[in-house]
């Protein structure tokens, strides 16, 4: 093993000088000679320390820039990886996570929308148009519920909307407010077509089998769907 | 004086000291579990290679180093020091300081070499990444 240390030169230094301190009958010159030894190191290890301070404190700054980016990048990897990058809505598995977390703690209602005769609308306006179709429904969305409940897009053109703590009169309120808030008004991206959705909305109490929450709403989806569509069924 | 070269490992960088060449380079990221353990065998040799070396011609010093810890660069002042001896004395000795444009840190620490081993011919190489 071979004894090194940063401080090799400095040490070597402080034992002259010891042994100067400690030697009997040293003449004046011998101790200034001892004196500007100790001077030179003295100057050199302040300089060094000055040094290696800023460059300690330079990397420093660094490292929290670095970690500070490193939390924005972290953060929007997080909000990617739980919204949907078309809508801005919260994508399917992030909304379940949320609504399963819901169902353990409190009763929740439960809305499912699909967007009707979707796939014309690709076929003839372009699949550019049902995007846009698709962002413009999110917007309304957000803007009837204004901060109530939470929105995700589950499939290709379906929506689950959740609504916590809600009954289920509430619940059909909401979904009839958004059900007129699609085919009331045209969508800027397609104004020829008129643009409706389906509904199905359920209530269902705490500690309620998000599997099969789900299931019992989107079977009146399907009701909806199938008295004809642009309707509320639960 | 027999060459030194040491390949670059994830926290050593590499050393390639050619002294028959007069060419000394160091490259990489230095933070080694051990800094004075690294160095100091380096540092031994280039002061011993000045210590024999009866030639006046100018020796060369490539330092491309990204990042070096504060351990490191204690030690770094040690062989700029005896460098800066040789150049005090006999050949001239060429620093070229190799650092990322973007990189201030290391800019700047090569201006603190400069303007403290006044007898190096330093000069600052801005890199693009």
């Amino acid at each position: 093993m071979v004894d090194t240390n940063l401080f090799e030169a400095e040490m070597a230094a402080l034992n002259r000088a010891q042994a100067t301190v400690t030697a009997p009958g040293l003449d004046a010159s011998q101790y200034r000679q001892a004196l500007e030894d100790l001077v030179r190191h003295y100057q050199r290890l302040m300089r060094e320390t000055h040094r290696l301070i800023r460059h300690g404190d330079r990397s420093e700054a660094e490292l929290n820039a670095a970690n500070t980016r490193l939390q924005q990048l972290s953060a929007e990897l997080d909000y990617k990886a739980r919204h949907d990058s078309l809508t801005g809505t919260l994508n399917r598995r992030a909304i379940f996570e949320k609504a399963q977390n819901h169902l353990q703690h409190v009763s929740m209602s439960l809305i499912i929308l699909d967007i009707d005769f979707f796939k014309e609308i690709n076929d003839s306006c372009g699949h550019p148009a049902g995007d846009a179709v698709l962002k413009e429904l999110a917007e309304r969305l957000f803007s009837i519920l204004n901060g109530q409940g939470s929105i995700g897009r589950v499939g290709g053109e379906e929506f689950t909307i959740l609504l916590p703590e809600t009954g289920l009169r509430d619940a059909l309120h909401v979904a009839e407010a958004i059900r007129r808030g699609i085919a009331d008004q045209p969508f800027s991206s397609v104004p020829e077509r008129r643009i409706t959705a389906s509904f199905g909305v359920g209530w269902n109490e705490r500690h309620t089998d998000f599997a099969l929450a789900y299931s019992s709403t989107d079977a009146a989806l399907y009701r909806a769907k199938n008295k004809g569509r642009n309707q509320v069924a639960f | 004086m027999t060459n030194i070269f040491i390949p670059a490992s994830t926290s050593s960088p590499e050393v390639d000291f050619q002294f028959d060449q007069r060419r000394l380079s160091l490259k990489g990221e230095a933070y080694p579990e051990n800094a004075a353990l690294f160095w100091a065998d380096i540092v031994a040799a280039v002061r011993q290679f000045i210590q024999e070396d009866k030639s006046d011609a100018p020796i060369t010093v490539d330092v491309a180093l990204s990042y070096f810890n504060s351990s490191s660069a204690k030690m770094l002042f040690s062989l700029f020091d005896a460098l800066n001896e040789k150049a005090a004395t006999g050949s001239s000795v060429i620093l070229n300081w190799f650092h990322d444009e973007e990189d201030d840190t290391i800019y700047e620490f090569g201006q603190e070499l400069c303007e403290d081993f006044t007898h190096l011919s330093f000069h600052d190489h801005a890199t693009q990444s």
